[in-house]
């Protein structure tokens, strides 16, 4: 019995499948509310649900001491969170949480991995969102050690927005600090010389994105290289965000007479 | 405890960080900003090492200058006379581009209050900034 008939087609993973595979899944799926600062699960939890968004904004940390976690990746209708510690059946590898709310749609990984089990379709696609969550994380490791930190906000502020289709960033300084390990001052910084250069505007705990065009010419080329490889393993649903990402207007300086 | 704040000199106008940081002495507040520096500076050496951060304290006193070219590890092969030459050159780069910038600016203003006299339409901000400074 269904407990509800969620909006599979939203979420990258659920539009990539086959009418089939989708039936097969849809009867497991039950909606689900992302609610901010909701922990979907702790890195070494048994992971108990596969959590597909539709819309919201998911941040995968590491644990680090008694500090707020080191920042991995974000994930939102573009990903799955649990997926890949589900497919093994293998301790979570990272602390999840909300991080905008949104919907998404959950099943539990016990059906999953059946499901992986029966349809080499399901396991086909599975395995190519694996491939690009270990691109993500290979080009982040190397961006974190080799890239400027302005260029590195510029990747997050697009990755951001590309989940969430809206201009309106909302980190504040002090997360984005945190995500990048830098002192929140240096982003301070950074983010007043993006600001000067007509990019972005700075609102209390959140960033207006000004200009999407200047912020992809500042960033590193890491987010290029993450977004070509998805757009090969998912052409279709990257089209759809790169569509609303370039959207979003330029605003011109003001005119007066 | 005392508040440090922060300027950086890139060639513009400068970029403040008006918030600061209470760190208990000056011996602390000069590390802090040389982690600062490093980190602004990190991975494009070649394209900051003119820039400079200035240290104030309690809003007031202006208590150091970071040149980013004293932490340019890149430069360590080099020799102290060469790298001497390399720290001076900064600093009058810098100064040419703040000059250059602050004319740019001058220029800006100069073109808004002829047309504004002339009851034609100007450009009354760019990039957040009044051209026509109060």
């Amino acid at each position: 019995m269904l407990a509800h008939q969620p909006q599979t087609n939203a979420n990258v993973f659920l539009e990539a499948l086959s009418a089939p595979d989708l039936e097969l899944l849809r009867t497991h799926l039950a909606a689900f509310e992302l609610r901010p600062g909701d922990c979907l699960h702790h890195f070494g939890d048994t992971v108990e649900n596969v959590v597909f968004p539709r819309s919201g904004l998911v941040v995968r940390t590491l644990p680090l001491g008694e500090d707020a976690g080191a920042f991995m990746s974000f994930v939102g209708r573009d990903g799955v969170v649990g997926g890949f510690a589900a497919v093994g059946g293998a301790p979570a590898n990272c602390d999840a949480h909300v991080l905008v709310s949104g919907h998404a749609s959950r099943m539990p990984a016990s059906s999953f991995r059946h499901l992986l089990d029966q349809s080499p379709g399901i396991r086909r696609l599975a395995a190519r969102l694996d491939s690009a969550m270990l691109v993500d994380a290979q080009q982040t490791a190397l961006c974190n050690a080799v890239h400027p930190v302005e260029d590195r906000i510029c990747r997050l502020l697009l990755e951001f927005q590309d989940r969430i289709d809206l201009t309106r960033v909302t980190l504040t300084q002090a997360a984005l600090a945190q995500m990048l390990g830098v002192r929140r001052t240096t982003v301070t910084l950074l983010v007043g010389r993006l600001e000067a250069a007509g990019i972005i505007v700075c609102g209390r705990g959140a960033i207006e994105i000004i200009s999407r065009r200047e912020l992809e010419r500042h960033s590193c080329e890491c987010y290029g290289q993450v977004k070509n490889y998805a757009r090969r393993l998912f052409p279709r649903a990257a089209e759809g965000i790169v569509a609303t990402a370039t959207g979003s207007g330029e605003r011109l300086g003001r005119i007066t007479g | 405890m005392p508040k440090y704040t922060f300027e950086l000199r890139d060639g513009s106008d400068g970029i403040g960080d008006g918030s600061g940081v209470d760190l208990p002495d000056r011996g602390c507040a000069f590390e802090f900003a040389q982690g600062i520096a490093r980190e602004l500076m990190s991975g494009r050496e070649a394209q900051t090492r003119f820039w400079r951060l200035d240290v104030y304290e309690n809003d007031r006193e202006r208590v150091f200058e970071i040149p980013f070219v004293s932490l340019d590890h890149t430069l360590d092969y080099c020799d102290p006379q060469w790298r001497a030459l390399i720290t001076e050159s900064c600093e009058r780069f810098r100064s040419l581009k703040e000059a250059e910038h602050a004319a740019r600016r001058t220029i800006s203003e100069a073109r808004a209050l002829v047309a504004r006299s002339r009851g034609k339409p100007y450009l009354a901000t760019e990039a957040g900034r009044k051209t026509i400074r109060d």
